[in-house]
């Protein structure tokens, strides 16, 4: 069986496959159905294949920018711009490149002088610290380094002490 | 009525008015929040906005400041409920309408409110009657640092505190005054001082927000960037800018007074008759009656205790608590009799106007 194709857009599987001929030349488009709804393939009503495609190769760029997601929350650059938010804390980092321009453009500076949040960030720290020293500690195990994995085992119950006691 | 006590409570802005501030009416300051691993409000599955709402609770329930505060979950309030939320400022029209798993802390005082699930997991906001910003300041501060010591927050190092909306990254903060400007409004000149606020960076809005009028000649002044300054400056250029408006507002008072008293004392005047005479009076036009009466205190032709009184009129004259307070369903034509009669009765001690401090008459 032949291999399913691929959407001109995106990875996922082409369902809706258009061809026309243009000024004697064949066009093919194999688009996934996402893809078609994005840039409003649907609507019959007000749609030709013709325009469709001049449309495509001038805004091939921009339409694969659109369709960059945020691997933590799923948004599209599309979702925001419709939107206007962000999905989750990690589209920041996802969406960074968009994120600069607009905070050059609508903020004072990029970076941030205010307060921070020294208990909650102190906690989070000591905890991503518990999770690297938890996997030193499984590795310790599994390579037979007992007196090592008893090191990283009460690094590891202290902080956790530590961190109970501030609670 | 779930929110009966909350109305009929006394509150910060309804019953706090400070003497002496002729301008200012309120300072207000929010901080946006929201939690670590858990994707915004308005992404997040309704799930994820359920355990925010019940770890928030839990944690704001916790807070001293809170205690015999009052807790809502808005998908169990009525309509009447949330536009009256609103018209006393403790909710947003975005909360009134945001999807399920959204909820509300208020203080005893209603001088703090917690908005859970808005745009932002938190949405804090304190207020204070007058031009009190350091106050406000301190109290927002340490209720955010408490809550911060259950609460993982979303911040980085770089961008500061992380918000669905970039706008408000950084800081997190919205600082703003509610300003009462009715001399600025009848020479014309406030498209000139929303121009030149806007060019300071500091946004000018109606009483009711984005996209609200101005009716009563109250205009909300705030911050617009919340990135690259901390906090305590963003808030001296704030200051900075309100002074400047208020001197503005000042002189432009006298002005009228100089080149044209009877002109003002007669909307004065016209203002208190139709206010204790009137029979239909609609929401608007009660706004405009009361600020030119608020003005009548401000140049002392109404005793200073008066100033509470009127202040809160302003929030009890908007159509939802006008509703509430008639009791049974009543159709607008209905509340604009039911308006007006509530005036004549709150007003009816009101002395007449007395313009001797005002201006020296022959």
């Amino acid at each position: 069986m032949a291999k399913p194709t691929e959407c001109k857009y995106c990875e996922k599987e082409a369902t809706i496959h258009l061809t026309q001929i243009v000024d004697n030349k064949i066009h093919k488009v194999d688009i996934c159905e996402d893809c078609a709804l994005a840039k409003k393939m649907t609507d019959p009503s007000n749609f030709t294949l013709a325009n469709l495609l001049d449309n495509l190769e001038d805004s091939n760029d921009e339409i694969v920018a659109d369709m960059a997601r945020c691997e933590s929350c799923g948004l599209s650059t599309a979702d925001f711009k419709s939107l206007g938010r962000f999905g989750c804390a990690v589209c920041y980092e996802s969406f960074k490149d968009l994120l600069g321009l607009m905070l050059r453009e609508m903020q004072k500076s990029t970076t941030h002088q205010g307060k921070v949040p020294l208990v909650s960030a102190q906690r989070v720290a000591s905890r991503n610290q518990i999770q690297l020293w938890e996997d030193n500690l499984q590795n310790a195990i599994n390579a037979e380094r007992y007196e090592d994995a008893a090191q990283w085992r009460d690094k590891i119950m202290q902080l956790k002490n530590d961190l109970k006691s501030k609670v | 009525m779930i929110i009966s006590p909350l109305i009929e409570a006394e509150a910060e802005l309804t019953h706090n008015a400070k003497l002496n501030c002729p301008v200012v009416l309120s300072t207000r300051i929010r901080l946006a929040r929201n939690i670590l691993d858990i994707p915004f409000p308005d992404w997040a599955k309704e799930a994820q906005r359920r355990e925010i709402l019940t770890t928030c609770m839990e944690s704001l329930s916790a807070l001293p400041n809170m205690k015999g505060g009052t807790r809502l979950i808005v998908e169990e309030l009525s309509e009447l409920e949330k536009q009256i939320l609103m018209e006393r400022h403790l909710i947003s029209r975005e909360l009134s309408k945001a999807k399920k798993g959204s909820g509300l802390v208020v203080s005893k005082d209603q001088s703090c409110s917690v908005m859970i699930n808005e745009e932002d997991h938190l949405r804090i906001q304190y207020l204070r009657s007058g031009f009190r910003f350091k106050q406000a300041w301190k109290s927002i501060n340490e209720i955010d640092s408490a809550l911060e010591e259950s609460l993982d927050y979303a911040f980085s190092s770089e961008l500061g505190y992380l918000t669905a909306c970039p706008t408000n990254v950084g800081t997190g903060m919205r600082a703003s005054a509610m300003m009462h400007l009715p001399a600025l409004v009848i020479a014309n000149q406030m498209e000139k001082v929303i121009r030149a606020v806007n060019q300071l960076g500091m946004a000018v809005r109606g009483v009711f927000g984005e996209g609200s009028d101005a009716s009563g000649s109250i205009f909300q002044i705030s911050n617009q960037q919340t990135l690259g300054e901390s906090e305590d400056e963003i808030i001296k250029r704030l200051i900075n800018v309100l002074n400047t408006i208020i001197e503005q507002e000042n002189n432009s008072r006298h002005k009228l007074l100089e080149k044209d008293p009877i002109k003002l004392l007669d909307k004065m005047g016209r203002a208190y008759g139709l206010l204790k005479n009137s029979h239909l009076l609609s929401s608007a036009e009660a706004m405009n009656l009361l600020s030119l009466l608020r003005l009548a205190i401000d140049l002392k032709a109404i005793p200073e205790v008066y100033r509470s009184c009127i202040d809160r009129l302003y929030i009890e004259s908007r159509p939802g608590h006008i509703q509430y307070a008639a009791k049974t369903e009543i159709d607008p034509n209905q509340r604009d009799e039911y308006r007006s009669c509530y005036m004549r009765e709150q007003l009816s001690d009101l002395p007449s106007l007395n313009f001797d401090k005002v201006v020296n008459r022959t």
